[in-house]
């Protein structure tokens, strides 16, 4: 009889205290991390994936305004767009047009995005 | 009774003592499998915009590829590659092949950007020479040209030193048009045509009824259509004759090439993939219902439609070609017909009702017969868009949109044979699309255009197995 009044004392508290406490801590804990872990990939990304993406299609858009104006005269001009620079080099080899398009973030060295491709003059 | 260790273990439980323990443990766990997922999201993240880059720029360079090929073209069109390396600028690189099919050129260019692959298929052409933007270019100068009934004709038109003549015809006055002006040419000489790349067409589909194909690899798996070139083809072989139909739906599901040493019959409703190839030692007949587009056609002795259909082809004999009332092919059609047993009543037909996109082809012969009557011959309800290059007599009473260059203009009305008249026809220059492209052979310095991409295919994660094409 003793035995069963201590088996049950020992489920009523671990199920009546201790891991209710560990279940409920648990669940705050979880429901503060995870709107968190959130902010964390919202930040990440628009500090490091998002400007890739964003460069990308910049250049893409540049190249294909390029290509469609086919104004092949050759230049090296770099256009200020807000916090992107685009560096559009246009360079004449024969008949052979070489236009590059790089797409880079101010006061960063290196470029986020690259393209380059070739036309003819004629 | 109780035991010692029972109480103890009840003492530990009713104390909590270790909970913090198990509870420190969890939140680590699930701290540590949110931190993993956080940077696992953006890791993945990040590479796919890398891939989307690196597929972007590969897909630039294998662009790049196929002009940096069509400028060589220019500078020597017998050039043909089979996967050559081409350096591109910024130390980049593309794998060339460039392949004859019909009267135009087919370009494959593959480029690989790190782990990115592209490859393009162009369709290449040649942009038409000025004689080309004229109405109507006629090189006899032996007679005057007569305009007569109802004929219009708009755009320049080019004629030998007797000039142009609006004239009665049996009675009826001349009531059309003419708007553009007449160029008087003494000594006006026929339009440059170098055959040579249309003959080798010849050529090149002559062997594999000789029983040789050009290049016929093993049997492949399935490929995208843009890394396929017709060369490549399947090749069915037949030793007779041979009638395809639509429970053969199943063979043209690929781009394939169907020889027949004898007649070959395709009978719809069929589809064909573009640059599939039929091929006929006698006749090539295409009945009923067949679409496609970009196919190549050659019957030696005759090639003829009948019934309704609606496809793209290049159609190849040497002797005869008909297209028949309810056909329409589509841009970029080339009926072509070379050969001495052509002038001995052979020719093109474009009969009522059947519209042909594209360029109809009749060239001079190395040693003329005494006697030509090969023709080609546009009914009068039968409209070409494009061009009409006729080394011979032209029989023209239809609706042509482009331009009309021929030897001599020719028809037959009871009792008389009229030579370059022209009665109750349509000319209209302005009308034919401004990217409206030639086959090979008749720029003295040829200019090549894309006439049609093919779908890009592309690839990632391809391990850099190719030294050559693998970059920094």
């Amino acid at each position: 009889m003793k035995r069963q009044l201590a088996r049950y004392r020992f489920l009523r508290d671990i199920a009546g205290h201790s891991l209710i406490e560990v279940v409920v801590a648990t669940s705050l804990v979880v429901t503060v991390l995870i709107p968190l872990s959130g902010l964390v990939i919202y930040m990440m990304n628009s500090r490091q994936n998002a400007p890739h993406l964003v460069a990308l299609a910049i250049a893409e858009q540049f190249m294909e305004e390029t290509l469609h104006e086919r104004s092949y005269v050759s230049r090296h001009v770099t256009l200020d767009r807000d916090r992107w620079l685009v560096q559009k080099t246009i360079r004449q080899e024969g008949n052979r047009v070489i236009i590059v398009i790089r797409v880079f973030r101010r006061h960063r060295p290196r470029p986020l995005a690259e393209v380059m491709t070739v036309r003819l003059l004629s | 009774m109780i035991k010692p260790g029972d109480l103890f273990a009840h003492q530990v439980v009713r104390e909590e003592r270790g909970s913090g323990l198990l509870a420190t443990l969890l939140m680590i766990t699930v701290v540590a499998v949110l931190i993993g997922a956080v940077v696992t999201l953006h890791l993945a993240q990040y590479r796919f915009i890398r891939r989307d880059a690196h597929r972007l720029q590969a897909r630039y360079a294998a662009e790049a590829g196929v002009y940096i090929a069509i400028d060589s073209l220019q500078r020597n069109p017998f050039w043909r590659p089979a996967r050559a390396v081409m350096n591109l600028p910024e130390e980049q690189t593309s794998r060339v092949s460039v392949e004859r099919f019909g009267g135009y050129l087919f370009i494959r260019s593959e480029a690989l950007y790190r782990r990115s692959q592209s490859t393009v298929r162009a369709l290449v052409a040649e942009v038409p020479p000025a004689d080309f933007h004229k109405a109507v270019y006629l090189w006899d100068i032996e007679s005057s040209m007569h305009v007569a009934g109802t004929t219009d004709i708009t755009g320049d038109i080019v004629v030998g030193s007797r000039g142009l003549k609006k004239s009665a015809f049996k009675r009826r006055r001349f009531t059309g048009q003419l708007e553009g002006a007449v160029h008087k040419i003494p000594d006006l000489k026929e339009p440059f045509f170098d055959g040579h790349f249309l003959h080798g067409t010849l050529d090149d589909l002559e062997r594999y009824l000789g029983g040789s194909s050009p290049t016929v690899p093993p049997a492949d798996e399935e490929r995208p259509l843009a890394k396929h070139l017709p060369g490549e083809n399947r090749v069915h072989r037949v030793a007779g004759s041979l009638r395809l139909t639509e429970a053969d739906s199943l063979l043209l599901r690929d781009p394939v090439t169907v020889v027949a040493q004898g007649n070959l019959t395709l009978e719809g409703p069929l589809h064909f993939q573009p640059g599939t190839v039929f091929i006929a030692g006698q006749t090539l007949s295409i009945k009923e219902e067949i679409t496609g587009r970009e196919g190549l056609f050659f019957g030696r002795r005759r090639l003829e439609t009948s019934g309704r259909m609606h496809l793209s082809g290049q159609f190849f004999s040497r002797e005869s070609v008909h297209v028949a009332a309810e056909a329409y092919l589509d841009y970029p059609s080339v009926l072509y017909v070379a050969g001495e047993a052509a002038e001995q009543g052979g020719g093109i037909t474009v009969e009522d009702d059947a519209v042909v996109n594209g360029t109809l082809v009749h060239p001079p012969l190395g040693t003329e017969p005494a006697i030509p009557q090969g023709r080609i011959i546009i009914e009068p309800a039968a409209q070409v868009r494009g061009a009409v290059f006729n080394a011979h007599e032209t029989e023209f009473h239809g609706t042509l949109y482009g331009a009309l260059l021929t030897h001599q203009l020719y028809f037959y009305e009871s009792p008389t044979s009229y030579v370059n008249w022209l009665k109750d026809a349509v000319i209209d220059v302005s009308e034919r699309p401004i990217k409206y492209l030639l086959p090979v052979g008749f720029a003295r310095v040829p200019r090549l255009a894309v006439l049609r991409w093919d779908a890009y295919v592309e690839e990632s994660s391809i391990e850099a197995r190719d030294d050559a094409l693998s970059l920094p």
